[in-house]
């Protein structure tokens, strides 16, 4: 039996984070939610439920969540693992397809894109959508990758890339960081289109497009000092 | 293209890099500063001949070129420190957390369920 991690970062998700995890639990992977230091009652909401829990003792970003994550997997004899938003805008039927391209030793990482289709280009909001295509060039500057999403966080790693894999950029800039990992140490990858389902709740909570700017500031001066 | 602008970007440049690069240098910079300042303080033409030389109209404006260029480079060392900082920290609240993770009602058991 392959031994499948969902990485779930969460912060003061308690409204949605259960019924993300719930339809996860009915397949055969372990779910890891790790807790980035949440004020609300997010582990009461969760504790019942058959999953691996990490709480930060001080709040750090996603990014850190994520590599905490990683760890924790990689200590555990993962082969490989999913990143999976807590706030119900990835859709789990999509995780056999993100698998896929894995299991097939075709790659080691797999993308999710929301612009590979009309239907998930169409259900980002407009402004986002503005901000993401600009993303797409800045990024590519950085990285040396040109891909059709720059910043999705739905995305499926080997044992081998989750490995080698390293970020030391807390907040949001590691979807950045994670792009640069993947050319430093030559991994593989592909794009798969991904449906991400903005709701109401997900837009409000979601970061705001202007903190783009501040992934940028990040971008810039790590990159160059 | 005077002087100045040679004289004041290519070094500094380097000197930029080679301290970015290691973090025991700052000590030594700012004494050094404070020695220039000093020296500067005690004989006040210095300024105004070493600017002449540079190819700039008066002391007061070479040092306040300067002074642009040494607060740039002082807050770009600043911030590598506060980055190693963040980074070490990181590693230790990660620690701590993967010490105290949990496994909660007993996820292990999904496997060997399909088992």
């Amino acid at each position: 039996m392959t031994n499948i991690f969902i990485i779930i970062p969460s912060f003061n998700e308690s409204k949605a984070l259960r019924n993300t995890i719930l339809p996860l639990l009915k397949t055969s992977m372990q779910v890891l939610v790790v807790d980035d230091c949440s004020t609300d009652d997010t582990f009461t909401n969760i504790a019942d439920l058959p999953i691996h829990y990490i709480k930060h003792p001080i709040n750090l970003g996603q990014g850190a969540a994520l590599q905490t994550g990683a760890d924790y997997a990689l200590q555990n004899g993962a082969e490989y693992i999913i990143h999976f938003d807590a706030d119900g805008q990835h859709n789990y039927k999509e995780i056999p397809l993100l698998l896929a391209p894995l299991i097939e030793n075709n790659c080691d990482v797999v993308l999710g894109s929301r612009f590979l289709r009309e239907e998930d280009i169409n259900a980002i909001p407009v402004f986002r959508r503005f901000i993401l295509k600009i993303a797409i060039w800045v990024n590519a500057l950085f990285t040396g990758l040109l891909l059709t999403d720059a910043h999705n966080g739905f995305r499926a790693l080997n044992r081998k890339a989750f490995k080698s894999i390293k970020l030391t950029e807390n907040r949001m800039a590691h979807a950045s960081e994670i792009l640069m990992c993947i050319k430093k140490e030559k991994l593989s990858y592909v794009e798969i289109p991904v449906h991400i389902i903005y709701t109401d709740y997900s837009k409000q909570k979601g970061q705001s497009s202007y903190n783009s700017f501040n992934i940028l500031l990040d971008l810039i001066i790590n990159k160059l000092f | 293209m005077n002087p100045i602008k040679f004289i004041l970007a290519i070094p500094l440049l380097l000197i930029v890099i080679g301290f970015l690069k290691s973090k025991t240098y700052f000590g030594f910079f700012l004494f050094l500063l404070a020695i220039i300042g000093l020296l500067l303080i005690s004989f006040p033409d210095l300024t105004t001949k070493t600017a002449n030389f540079l190819g700039v109209g008066r002391g007061v404006d070479l040092l306040f070129y300067a002074c642009i260029l040494i607060f740039f480079v002082a807050s770009i060392m600043l911030y590598k420190k506060i980055r190693i900082i963040e980074i070490t920290q990181t590693k230790i609240i990660r620690n701590l957390a993967l010490q105290n993770g949990q496994k909660l009602n007993n996820p292990d058991g999904n496997i060997s369920k399909e088992n």
